[in-house]
């Protein structure tokens, strides 16, 4: 194996790089200090936010060496204008990305600023006044912020909060229902206070308040009016202004946005392109100040025409495959084993990503304290080994014998030619361990998305994979309780495992959760529950004169709020 | 005349009505459950399905659905989109004036380039420039307008770091920048149907070079240029009308790739949106409309015939 294997670590800022990009944080930036942190690796591994269980509270704000020129445009691009906005009935990602600029949330990531790795996951307070008090393992008390106030003029109350929570998790539209249902109980002491009980300790709580999707918080008027599939109403940075369907849409700043002196920029427009070659080239004539999830190919391209521009490679997305281990052949872990190491991880990264990437992965992507595959015990599975392959086949089927399976996906307008290519060449390479795989590509929206997507499928699904930033992740994937939304892909059952992801979750101190964390990854390396390919590097690209601008690798923009132009 | 317009009106009227039957009921064949794209899930029961198609009127039998359905549609209403929940024809109407800008604009580089490529090359038959002209147009025919969309994206902005302006302009906002935005797609969307014009306008030339009136004027000593101009030019150009009227057609069907490529908010993208997203209704409004358009371009080239040539009477 290759030894890129902490490729992620090795991005993730030094405690030396972290104190010089604390130099030009923006006047007021929060920044954190972690109760009872006492790490002082250079790896950094302490600022994440959910190190030692422990939740963060605010600490001074960094010395201020750059001073923020309010005023003036910014503009970025991505790949579709969603066809709705609506955050209670959209998992979108797209969508999210906007609902970060005109919505807020509880708790948000301490994201966007140079003294913030891509893939760090601290929260901060958004509308929270601090991070969340904790009486006890069940209760967390929450102080809003005295001047919140949604884009209609209206105050926002802990009764907003708590009509907004309510809707993600009863409202009948919702596709939100499972991300909060950790919650028992909400009550509002006052207008400014906001108290949530959970059902079970429950570690990764304020994961989800701060997460991308299931938790903005926007006004009932606006929630319940017709206009809530196509104008964002928040208390975020930017008020959405108007939208030009399919193309572009408009923000200007909210004068009355809560966390002064943000925001800096005037305007913000959102260009939506999706023809790659468009989007490069839009970025090489300096038309837009930011463009991002670029692969090697194009991204070596605008290194060529904008040399002068500021970049940064973030963790990318990984495929996987999840099998149908309920039922003949997958339900035999040899098959799975023999599977993965059928993979030729290597040539399809050759092929697709000049080489680049994360080699090996299990189902964490990115995770700051994950264990790389090469350390693990299991890491013989990700190796291209034909012969063991067969030899597993052999065992599991009968010398000779093959498996005639089908092999589900989208098709290329959601996840773009990259993710096709890497089906066509993994079809090609099981065959020689004797898979013959139909290949079943759906369209996404009318087919995939409610079918395969949600489980519905027969033989291998093949799908991508973003960074996840709570540590509960592994419950998506491996659960085996009532439905939870989509989960469980592979129809895993394995009471050990099931335990074990128990287990974790009320873990509230963080050095006995990863303890757990590592069995659960030793475990489904073993079984092969998810075949993982290679993750790949996507890269962002903006203007030299953008200042106190990094990318995330958790997207939703409200950080653009940090950000001015040097000029 | 006017008999001939009136029987030219009917029988449109009736391809129109032949065509709306099909839209509808190809509309209806599709597989697949209305209530699961409204309700964007797999997840839905009978009484949610009941509801949708009672609101949808689609609980009703298919000759009566139709029949309220072009009734609405008569009246200006095209149902709603399923996705969006908006008005039909309000999201055509405000793509509208886009893709006929385009579609100009491309006819437009199309007539400019091809009448005087047609007239050259027939006047230099079988010389050099005739040889090179025809070389040129059948280069230009074999390339397909999405791919030539792309080079005129990607090559500009890698030699001179120039792309046209993001975003979309009204023509009354800035006429300028409207054209700058536009006038990439409208050449990658009017080069084929230049070639094809070139081409057909070199023979239709040809052949009026040859008629006894053309030496007649030439033994007049009329000059080259008047001969063409006056004589050849207009008699040759009916052929030219003809394919221009069934090549428009191509025209509006290139815009739904090129508006793609190049983010524009027309019908073009508006259509493949639609199909994306399996909006039915939308998708039926927009089909119905290109029908619509595609019958009185026949209907206004079929008309033209007489003003090009006044000896055409229809009597």
């Amino acid at each position: 194996m290759e030894d890129r294997s902490n490729y992620w670590l090795r991005r993730k800022l030094s405690r030396r790089s972290t104190i010089r990009g604390a130099a030009i944080t923006g006047v007021g930036a929060g920044a954190f200090a972690l109760v009872g942190c006492g790490d002082d690796d250079d790896d950094d591994s302490s600022s994440n936010g959910n190190n030692q269980g422990l939740l963060p509270t605010v600490a001074a704000s960094p010395t201020v060496a750059k001073q923020p020129k309010p005023g003036g445009a910014f503009s970025f691009q991505m790949p579709n204008i969603p066809n709705t906005l609506d955050p209670y009935t959209v998992t979108s990602f797209q969508t999210a990305y906007l609902n970060g600029l005109s919505y807020s949330k509880m708790l948000r990531f301490k994201a966007g600023t140079p003294d913030v790795a891509p893939a760090d996951n601290t929260m901060e307070p958004d509308i929270a006044q601090k991070m969340p008090e904790q009486p006890d393992e069940l209760t967390y008390v929450f102080k809003l912020k005295p001047n919140v106030k949604f884009h209609n003029g209206r105050q926002l109350t802990s009764e907003d909060i708590r009509y907004a929570y309510d809707r993600y998790l009863n409202y009948d539209k919702s596709v939100h229902k499972t991300g909060l249902s950790f919650i028992d109980k909400m009550e509002m002491p006052d207008p400014a206070t906001f108290k949530i009980t959970t059902k079970v300790p429950y570690a990764d709580t304020t994961f989800y308040l701060g997460g991308n999707i299931g938790s903005w918080i926007g006004p009932k008027e606006h929630a319940e009016s017709p206009e809530a599939t196509t104008k964002m109403l928040g208390s975020g940075p930017f008020i959405h202004t108007s939208t030009e369907a399919n193309v572009s849409m408009s923000f200007k700043k909210n004068p009355d946005y809560f966390d002064k002196p943000y925001p800096y920029f005037e305007e913000v427009k959102v260009f939506g392109v999706s023809d790659l070659a468009k989007r490069v080239a839009d970025f090489a004539s300096k038309q837009v100040n930011l463009t991002w999830l670029f692969l090697p190919e194009p991204r070596d391209q605008l290194l060529k025409q904008r040399p002068d521009a500021q970049k940064e490679e973030t963790q990318g997305i990984g495929g996987y495959i999840y099998l149908r281990t309920d039922k003949p052949p997958f339900n035999d872990k040899r098959v799975r084993q023999a599977i993965s190491m059928g993979i030729n991880r290597k040539a399809i990264r050759d092929a697709i990503t000049k080489g680049e990437g994360v080699p090996d992965q299990l189902y964490f992507v990115g995770y700051p304290f994950a264990r790389q595959v090469k350390d693990l015990p299991q890491a013989k599975y990700w190796d291209y080994n034909v012969a063991e392959a067969k030899k597993l086949m052999a065992a599991a089927i009968g010398e000779g014998k093959t498996i005639d399976t089908t092999w589900s996906h989208a098709d290329i307008t959601a996840y773009g030619q990259e993710y096709l290519d890497t089906a066509t060449l993994a079809q090609s390479q099981l065959k020689d361990i004797g898979l013959n795989i139909t290949d079943n590509s759906q369209p996404y929206t009318t087919s995939y998305l409610k079918t395969t997507y949600q489980g519905d499928y027969e033989g291998m699904g093949h799908s991508p994979r973003a960074v996840a930033y709570w540590m509960d992740y592994v419950t998506e994937r491996f659960t085996m309780k009532p439905k939870r939304g989509r989960i469980n892909l592979s129809y895993v059952k394995d009471d050990k495992l099931e335990a074990l992801m128990d287990k974790q979750r009320s873990q509230l101190k963080m050095e006995e959760r990863l303890q757990t964390v590592r069995q659960i990854e030793e475990l489904v390396a073993e079984e092969q529950y998810e075949i993982y390919f290679s993750t790949d590097t996507r890269t962002y690209f903006w203007d030299k004169d953008i200042t106190n601008y990094r990318p995330t690798a958790w997207f939703p923009y409200t950080h653009i709020m940090k950000t001015w132009r040097d000029a | 005349m006017s008999q001939y317009i009136a029987k030219r009106a009917l029988a449109s009227l009736l391809v129109l009505f032949i065509i709306s039957i099909i839209v509808f009921l190809a509309v209806r064949a599709i597989p697949g459950s209305v209530c699961t794209i409204v309700l964007q899930t797999n997840d839905v029961d009978k009484q949610q399905c009941d509801a949708i198609n009672k609101e949808l009127g689609i609980d009703k039998p298919v000759v009566t659905q139709y029949f309220v359905y072009m009734g609405n549609v008569l009246t200006g209403d095209f149902g709603k989109s399923l996705i969006t929940k908006k008005d039909v024809w309000e999201e055509m109407r405000v793509r509208i004036p886009l893709t006929i800008e385009l579609t100009l604009l491309a006819t437009s580089f199309a007539v400019v380039l091809a009448i005087p490529i047609g007239i050259i090359s027939a006047m230099r038959q079988d010389g050099a420039a005739d040889y090179g002209l025809r070389f040129l147009t059948i280069g230009w025919l074999s390339i397909p307008s999405f791919w030539l969309g792309t080079l005129l994206i990607v090559f500009p902005a890698k030699w001179w770091h120039y792309s046209p302006p993001v975003g979309y302009v009204d023509i009354w906002e800035d006429p300028f920048k409207n054209i700058e935005q536009l006038y990439m797609p409208a050449f990658a969307l009017g080069l084929a149907l230049s070639a094809s014009l070139a081409r057909i306008m070199r023979s239709s030339m040809l052949e009026v070079l040859r008629q006894d009136y053309i030496r007649t004027a030439r033994a007049k000593g009329l000059r080259d240029g008047l001969i063409v101009i006056r004589h050849a030019m207009r008699n040759a150009l009916i052929p030219v009308v003809t394919l221009f009227g069934l090549q428009v057609g191509v025209l509006f069907g290139g815009t739904v790739v090129l508006e793609s490529i190049f983010t524009l908010p027309g019908l073009g993208g508006l259509t493949l949106s639609a199909v994306r997203f399996k909006d039915y209704t939308q998708v039926q409004g927009l089909v119905l409309l290109f029908a619509t358009v595609l019958v009185l371009i026949n209907l206004v080239v079929d008309l033209s015939y007489a003003w090009i040539d006044p000896r055409i009477r229809y009597s």
